[in-house]
């Protein structure tokens, strides 16, 4: 008796929709969903060029700190120099450089070819 | 040649589940306009959380999950159902609905009954019910659906059916 009951009644319910229901549905899940995924699209890709602004921005930064160690490190004197000995910096200002430092460098500026050659 | 499944686009969900999760959702809250407005929010959630379903043998577990949810969730704030644990929810007010919706056909009186005996389920063994019943999920599925066991979810159900039975036949 009991499986009667579901075997008369089977799958069928009350619940009834409106003619042209289900197309008029579909067309309207369709336009939302095409709005609903270019919205996650968009935030997608603005959340892509926000990381890659910054890891652009990263790499300039560690670029620009390499690039500002390199011009501000001492640079090395070649061993065959005559100031190999004396280590002297590039930017080591001229007042503190010994007489016999100076002397050296005054000698090695007559000796260069390119400021004898130029006239001022 | 597809060697891998690519997750499903939009309108391939649609295509697939639309009519499917209506029904679902219209067996869940009775109403034709409240089924059709869950409907809509269902889609909406699974447009949103489309990036989340990894697992794309789960797809249909997935997508009527979100729409149970979605159906509870409303049902929760009509004020009318409190949680799928909920063993003496008052389901009353969707048996009036039932009877005073424009879109049920009250002709067939045994169809009519065994509705409102499927609407006296507790929550939890209606939704069970419905799922094997109408939509004929897989236990497993149906588990996943509801947060449940396979176990649960096979007990639910022949409990479901012997509560139907016996609701019906001391009505008629």
């Amino acid at each position: 008796m009991k499986q009667d009951i579901f075997e008369k009644v089977g799958k069928r319910t009350p619940y009834r929709t409106p003619d042209g229901y289900f197309e008029a549905s579909e067309q309207l899940l369709k336009a939302r969903s095409y709005r609903a995924t270019t919205v996650v699209h968009r935030t997608s890709l603005h959340h892509a060029l926000n990381w890659s602004f910054g890891i652009a921005a990263a790499i300039a930064l560690v670029i620009g700190i390499f690039g500002i160690l390199r011009t501000t490190l001492p640079t090395s004197v070649p061993s065959d120099s005559p100031f190999y000995s004396q280590t002297v910096s590039a930017d080591e200002p001229l007042y503190s450089q010994t007489d016999d430092a100076s002397d050296d460098w005054s000698d090695f500026a007559d000796a260069d070819i390119f400021l004898d050659n130029m006239t001022w | 040649m597809r060697l891998f499944r690519d997750k499903p686009t939009a309108e391939e969900l649609i295509g697939r589940y639309h009519k499917p999760l209506y029904w679902h959702i219209r067996r869940m809250v009775v109403s034709h306009d409240d089924a059709e407005d869950v409907l809509q929010e269902t889609f909406i959630q699974i447009f949103e959380h489309l990036a989340d379903l990894k697992d794309l043998s789960q797809e249909r577990a997935w997508v009527y999950r979100i729409a149970t949810n979605e159906a509870l969730q409303w049902l929760r704030s009509r004020h009318e159902f409190v949680s799928l644990d909920a063993e003496d929810a008052d389901t009353s007010p969707l048996i009036n609905t039932l009877q005073a919706d424009t879109y049920t056909d009250t002709g067939d009186a045994l169809v009519l009954l065994f509705q409102e005996a499927i609407l006296t389920l507790p929550t939890m063994q209606r939704t069970v019910f419905n799922l094997r019943y109408y939509d004929e999920l897989p236990y497993e599925e149906i588990a996943a659906v509801t947060g449940s066991s396979v176990g649960a979810a096979k007990t639910n159900y022949h409990f479901a059916k012997e509560k139907i039975s016996t609701y019906i036949l001391e009505r008629s």
